[in-house]
Formats: structure tokens, C-alpha cells, sequence
């Protein structure tokens, strides 16, 4: 068994997460990243995507918005703006934000709103991925 | 000495507003109650937040990043955080007077060149020259767009709906909002002007930067890592675009908890105060009308004697 670390996920909301855990998988720019006790300290910016913790062995999967994460020797924290366990994501709204997100990226639009769209499109995408990967 | 039926007729209109009173300062309280528990959390979010930040700001390797450039700083974007109504004693006066005072004395400064004219406090000198273009009003909350408006300086944005209800989606929109103004050049230095919710009160209402950043805001802040001792990846500029909006959001998020704690906390007094005099008046009222009544009785007794 590996040993575990102090793993630490706010967002503006709620504490989603704040005990020990054995390993964290999550998105970063360039490709995953598995942070395990002992990591060097790192500050990286997070993808939005599915964030993957190992709790005593089992790997549970979670959604996770945009965000960072900062490893230090003290503990692991996670900030991002949204991050659902599969049971609290609302699959229908998901599905309707991923048809209109993808509607409107059809039409021609601001780059702004393109941005919003597109970053709108990938949190309902992977919101459904986290909650297919259980069902 | 007034008729006991006049008498009555009052202390029955007492009563109705003593009621309504009374309600408003219940609503208030359970209002402030639901988001200062929230608070509290938010509170350490940032905390946490700012600590990264700082980790990010004092790494060495962190260039001529578009949040932390130093500009003319002429263009000055305010957003002014008040009520939807009134009656929460001096909570909109003290936030729109400190908002205006802050205006008009920074942006009539910035107008008058070198500064030797000394500016009067009026609204006609905003609107005078190019002042005006270089300023960017928001309002949040229905009080602070009317005191602006009947000063002459109309707001470029109303967000309404917002006072009433301090929610993330609305901090999130309203983050976007000035980013976008910020990377467009519309402005230069954005400003959030609210009553912080201090210690189980409304407390002094204040003017904070929150844009462009700068590392003497952090100076009080822990940072988590010793600054050679932490990597950052990919780039310390990738990580500082990351960080910036997410503070940006948990601090408007945790400014509008705030104001609207402040709110409710000042609007409970002020009805708790008005219910109290409502009480007071009709203890004199009940007092005057049984006098009044006794009178009106003593001289039928004494009419039908004679």
C-alpha cells in the first residue's frame, strides 16, 4: 500500500475534498500527471477533465473544472471552480448544455463567446464521461 | 385633546407598520444568517488562494505578465456593490458616498493633468473632457444606479438581480466580464467598492484594487513553499493566467457574500430600532387613548347629573 499524503480540493462553494489520499491523477496542459507522497513541490495549472483520487487502493473518479493544483511537502491543494463526484452531476442538464454549447460553436460568433462555448462544451463532455465511467 | 377615535385610528395604523417592521428585521436575519455561514469558507479559499498566489508571484521567472503590467493607469473601471432598496440605515449611504467620493476625486485628479487646478467635488467635472471615457461604472444593486444617475454620472453597466442573490454564477459572470475589459484595454485598473461584513457587523466600507495584481497586496499572505524550492509548470506566466481568474472570481464571489451580509445585518438593526419605536409610540397612544376615553365618559356622566 502506498503511503498516503494530504490531499486538499476547494472550490469557491465547498470544501470537496480535504483527508488523506494515496495518489491524484488529474489533466494538465501537456498530458495526466500523478501526483504521490513525496512529490516534489509543483504549481501547475489543471485541465478540465476527470480527476482520478486513490483512496485506500480503490481509484475514484471525480469531474473537475478549470483550476490548479500546488503540490508542497506539507499537503496537496486543489483549487477549481466546480468538482462533482458522479453521483451529484446532473446528466440531462449536462447533455443539454454539451447540444447547445455545440449548436452555438457552429454559428459564428465572437472569439470570446468561441472560448466560452468551447470550454462549456468540454466541462459537459467530461461531466457525462465521469458519469458513463460508473454506469 | 384628540378624540379616543382619532386615537384609535392611529395606534391601529402603528400596529400594521410595526408589523411589516417586524417581518422585514425576521427576513433580514435569516437571510444573513444563510450566507455568513457560507462565509466563513469562502474566507479560507482565499486564503488559500492567495497563498498560491504569492508562491507564483515572488518565483523569479515570472515576466512582464499582462495582470501585473503597470499601465498610465487612466482608465479606472469601478464596481460599486449596494442594495436593491433601502431602509438598512446607513448601509447605501456610506458605500455610495465612499464610491463617489473615490470617483470623483481620482478621476478629476487624472482630468486636470498636472494637478494644480484643484477640482471641486461636483458631478459636471466627471463629465467634463475626456474624464468620463476613461471611466467604467458598474453598479450592482438598484440604490447605487439611481444615486449615480441623479448625480450625473449614469453607469455604463447595471447588473441587477445580482444584490438580491450572491451566488458563484454571478461572481463567475461578472469576473469574465472585466477580464474581458481588462485584455481588451477598455481599462486599465479595476476597482471593487463594498462594505466587508465584519465581526458580526457591517463594517467600514472600502475600495479594493483587484486588478492589476500586485505582489504588495500579498506582503501579509504565508506563501505555501519556499520560492527556489517549487516548480512550475509549464511556465510560471500558464500558471499565473490560471491563477488570476480563479482569485479573481473567489473574491468577487466572497465581496458580494459580504455586501450582502452587511446588508441585511444593517437593514436588521434598522427595522429592530423601528419596531422598538413603533412599541414606544404605542405605549403613549394606548395611554392617551384610555385618557381620552375616561375624559369622554367622566363628562357624559357629569352632562346627564345636570
Amino acid at each position: 500500500m502506498a503511503t498516503p499524503f494530504h490531499l486538499h480540493i476547494m472550490t469557491p462553494e465547498r470544501e470537496f475534498f480535504d483527508g488523506n489520499a494515496e495518489g491524484v491523477i488529474v489533466t494538465v496542459p501537456d498530458g495526466e500527471l500523478c501526483v504521490m507522497a513525496g512529490h516534489m513541490p509543483l504549481l501547475t495549472p489543471l485541465n478540465i477533465g476527470i480527476i482520478r483520487i486513490n483512496l485506500g487502493g480503490e481509484w475514484k473518479h471525480a469531474f473537475i473544472s478549470d483550476g490548479f493544483m500546488e503540490v508542497s511537502h506539507k499537503e496537496t491543494i486543489i483549487i477549481t471552480q466546480a468538482c462533482e463526484w458522479p453521483e451529484d452531476i446532473d446528466a440531462a442538464r449536462a447533455e443539454e448544455v454539451k447540444r447547445r454549447a455545440a449548436e452555438k460553436l457552429r454559428q459564428q460568433v465572437s472569439t470570446r463567446e468561441y472560448v466560452m462555448n468551447k470550454a462549456a462544451l468540454a466541462r459537459a463532455m467530461a461531466r457525462l464521461r465521469v458519469k458513463g465511467s460508473i454506469n | 385633546m384628540q378624540k379616543p377615535n382619532e386615537i384609535k385610528r392611529h395606534i391601529q395604523a402603528i400596529e400594521e407598520t410595526r408589523k411589516i417592521t417586524n417581518a422585514m428585521h425576521l427576513v433580514s436575519s435569516v437571510r444573513a444568517k444563510k450566507v455568513i455561514r457560507k462565509m466563513d469558507y469562502n474566507r479560507r479559499f482565499l486564503r488559500q488562494t492567495e497563498s498560491c498566489m504569492k508562491d507564483v508571484l515572488i518565483a523569479p521567472h515570472l515576466a512582464d505578465n499582462r495582470y501585473l503590467r503597470r499601465h498610465e493607469h487612466k482608465k479606472r473601471t469601478y464596481i460599486v456593490i449596494s442594495g436593491d432598496k433601502g431602509l438598512a440605515g446607513a448601509y447605501n449611504t456610506n458605500v455610495l458616498g465612499l464610491a463617489y467620493r473615490e470617483i470623483t476625486e481620482k478621476m478629476c485628479r487624472a482630468d486636470h493633468g498636472d494637478g494644480t487646478q484643484k477640482h471641486t467635488h461636483n458631478a459636471d467635472c466627471l463629465l467634463c473632457g475626456d474624464a468620463r471615457k476613461d471611466l467604467t461604472l458598474i453598479t450592482i444593486g438598484m440604490m447605487g444606479q439611481e444615486y449615480f444617475h441623479s448625480r450625473g454620472i449614469e453607469p455604463d453597466e447595471h447588473l441587477g438581480g445580482v444584490t438580491q442573490d450572491p451566488s458563484l454564477f454571478n461572481a463567475r459572470t461578472i469576473a469574465y466580464d472585466i477580464l474581458e475589459r481588462f485584455d481588451k484595454g477598455e481599462t486599465d485598473q479595476v476597482f471593487l467598492v463594498y462594505t466587508p461584513f465584519v465581526s458580526g457587523a457591517a463594517g467600514e466600507p472600502m475600495v479594493r484594487r483587484i486588478l492589476p495584481i500586485r505582489l504588495s497586496n500579498y506582503i501579509l499572505v504565508e506563501e505555501t513553499e519556499p520560492a527556489h524550492n517549487i516548480m512550475i509548470h509549464p511556465s510560471e506566466d500558464e500558471a499565473f493566467e490560471q491563477l488570476v481568474p480563479q482569485y479573481l472570481v473567489g473574491y468577487i464571489y466572497g465581496a458580494l457574500m459580504h455586501a450582502y451580509a452587511s446588508e441585511h445585518v444593517s437593514r436588521m438593526a434598522a427595522m429592530q430600532s423601528a419596531t422598538r419605536n413603533a412599541d414606544e409610540m404605542l405605549d403613549k397612544l394606548k395611554l392617551q387613548y384610555n385618557m381620552a376615553r375616561q375624559a369622554a365618559v367622566t363628562q357624559e356622566l357629569a352632562e346627564i347629573r345636570r
